[in-house]
């Protein structure tokens, strides 16, 4: 029997970027949510958070929020950044988002950053390593987080599972949601050779609370998560499978570099809503012909 | 093949391969250089994991790269937005050559990208490992004096409530807006900031230095903006940000006329540079 989905769905969003504001606050385009980066809005450390945190306040007015942080670095083994997630529960606190999410990865160690999203290994100790945070986080925050299956450019050979039951098993035991990147998957099942469809079958449906949709760019033999490209082909039809398999999700279309005009990145995700569309009636369908 | 790597010898191994400047190949064949400046940047921390990577048909070598590459240009995407007008100054490559450089001395420990340039000013006015111009180190002053008003803290101002009151008693003191830095430069950088934003060229021979000026960089609703002021008014706004009452502020003011003082002050309330009395307990109250 299916399970309910532990999140609601809030219908289709767009990440929200700073070329975007003046055009959002003016036109008021018709979207259910949008989805921010947590430390867009965190300040700097020794000023306050100025002109990005009056904007998404005043967003908040018209939309539903969600956050979406870069730098939780939940797979690093240094000590978890309290400062940090201080800071993160002060903005959720105030913008009262729907959820807070961040992404199964780590981003530096000896406290340097190197803003990016590096890939684990998926070993025991990994698994241990990574429920003893989340859980620690939670417990911070106060809620339930969702994290984000990575690119990734390289694989270990120690590891012991597969990525998708490691972010299973991982949700599942830290008992957090699941932000599925949908770029995400088809990019590794190309650098990585295995087969997408599988991937998303071995989720549990009921954690996965939001949908990721992205464009790519290849170099060389490589596939790499650039955001500066619309969705291919290939992801847009392994986004109608997971339609298929886990029914509509909050989803958005992530674009962070050449971003284009905003109507633009709209009809992107209007694409998304079609599907969703389409499939769902589809199934409703069969459901009134069954009966 | 060795003992399985543990996860924080791993991740202290794949820092070091994604952030050696020389990139990844030159790091793999030279792990322990001599003689380089940031000597730990250069070396490998313990021994190599590289066989750990997975090698099928792709060079674990060639993945690596990915994420050393995407680790410097990131970085200079940012600071390249940020101190925009220091790169065209310096030119194109001289600034690639001074994040790389500015990064061995100072990798980012911050949570935020836009965070990582705020040591660069410092970093390049003590920088000589090739020539630049002294007024560029002001310039990056300036931007980064930019960035630090955009973020600077929100405060509501109500002008008219508080306008009348002003004129009333000379032991007032203000609250600043917390987003207003001052600038005192030994060049003229108005005249450069100017010409930048333009996109004119710039003879440096047209900059000569004591041609100086004195700018306020602030937060004007949205927007970050900066004036240019006169010396005397740069000095009375510097005393109202360090709270001192009215009359004193202005008590040294020379050679400028009354109704200039009189705009300036305006504009400055008009402007929500100056937004709010403090009371005794330096408290605002507006």
């Amino acid at each position: 029997m299916k399970r309910k989905n532990l999140f609601p769905n809030l219908g289709i969003g767009l990440g929200l970027r700073s070329p975007h504001y003046s055009h959002i606050a003016q036109s008021h385009p018709q979207l259910d949510w949008f989805e921010a980066t947590s430390e867009n809005f965190m300040g700097l450390s020794e000023t306050g958070s100025g002109r990005p945190r009056k904007v998404l306040e005043s967003l908040r007015k018209d939309y539903e929020i969600v956050l979406h942080g870069v730098s939780l670095s939940i797979g690093s083994t240094d000590e978890l950044n309290f400062s940090y997630l201080t800071k993160l529960k002060e903005l959720a606190e105030l913008i009262q988002p729907k959820w807070i999410s961040d992404h199964l990865c780590w981003t530096g160690v000896k406290g340097e950053n190197l803003h990016d999203l590096l890939p684990l290994p998926f070993t025991k100790e990994t698994f241990d390593h990574l429920v003893s945070r989340i859980h620690k986080v939670q417990d911070f925050l106060g809620r339930r987080i969702l994290l984000e299956n990575v690119s990734s450019y390289i694989t270990f050979k120690h590891s012991e599972m597969t990525e998708w039951d490691f972010l299973s098993e991982i949700s599942k035991s830290a008992d957090c949601g699941i932000l599925l990147d949908i770029n995400n998957v088809y990019v590794n099942s190309v650098n990585h050779g295995f087969d997408p469809v599988a991937y998303l079958k071995a989720l549990p449906s009921e954690r996965i609370g939001q949908i990721h949709l992205a464009g790519h760019s290849r170099q060389g033999d490589i596939l790499v998560d650039t955001h500066d490209a619309p969705v291919c082909d290939e992801v847009w039809d392994l986004f109608r499978a997971s339609v298929k398999l886990f029914g509509s999700i909050s989803t958005m279309v992530e674009w962070d570099a050449k971003i284009p005009d905003f109507p633009i990145l709209r009809a992107e995700v209007g694409k998304a809503e079609y599907i969703i569309n389409e499939e769902t009636e589809v199934k409703s369908e069969r459901h009134s012909l069954l009966a | 093949m060795s003992a399985t790597p543990s996860l924080h010898d791993l991740q202290i191994w794949l820092k070091w391969i994604i952030t050696d400047p020389r990139g990844v190949t030159d790091a793999l064949s030279d792990p322990s250089p001599k003689g380089e400046r940031y000597q730990s940047r250069y070396t490998q921390p313990s021994k190599s994991y590289l066989e750990w990577i997975e090698n099928s048909s792709i060079k674990s070598s060639t993945r690596l790269d990915i994420y050393a590459e995407a680790y410097f240009s990131r970085i200079l995407e940012c600071m390249e937005k940020d101190f925009s007008r220091t790169q065209k100054a310096v030119g194109k490559e001289a600034f690639t050559k001074l994040v790389a450089e500015y990064l061995k001395a100072f990798p980012s420990k911050f949570t935020s990208i836009d965070e990582v340039g705020s040591r660069f000013p410092g970093f390049i006015s003590e920088f000589n490992d090739f020539p630049i111009n002294e007024w560029v180190k002001e310039l990056a002053l300036f931007e980064w004096s930019w960035i630090e008003a955009f973020y600077a803290k929100n405060f509501s101002v109500d002008h008219q409530d508080w306008r009348d009151r002003i004129v009333s008693d000379e032991q007032m003191r203000f609250l600043v807006h917390p987003s207003v830095t001052l600038l005192k430069s030994r060049w003229p950088l108005a005249k450069l900031i100017n010409a930048f934003d333009a996109d004119k060229s710039i003879d440096p021979k047209d900059f000569r230095e004591g041609d100086g000026c004195s700018l306020a960089i602030y937060r004007l609703g949205d927007e970050v903006t900066w004036d240019e002021l006169d010396i005397s008014l740069f000095q009375v706004l510097q005393n109202l940000k360090n709270q001192v009452p009215l009359e004193d502020a202005f008590s040294q003011i020379q050679d400028v006329s009354p109704d200039i003082i009189s705009k300036t002050f305006s504009r400055w309330v008009e402007r929500g540079i100056l937004c709010g009395v403090l009371n005794e307990s330096n408290e605002v109250k507006i």
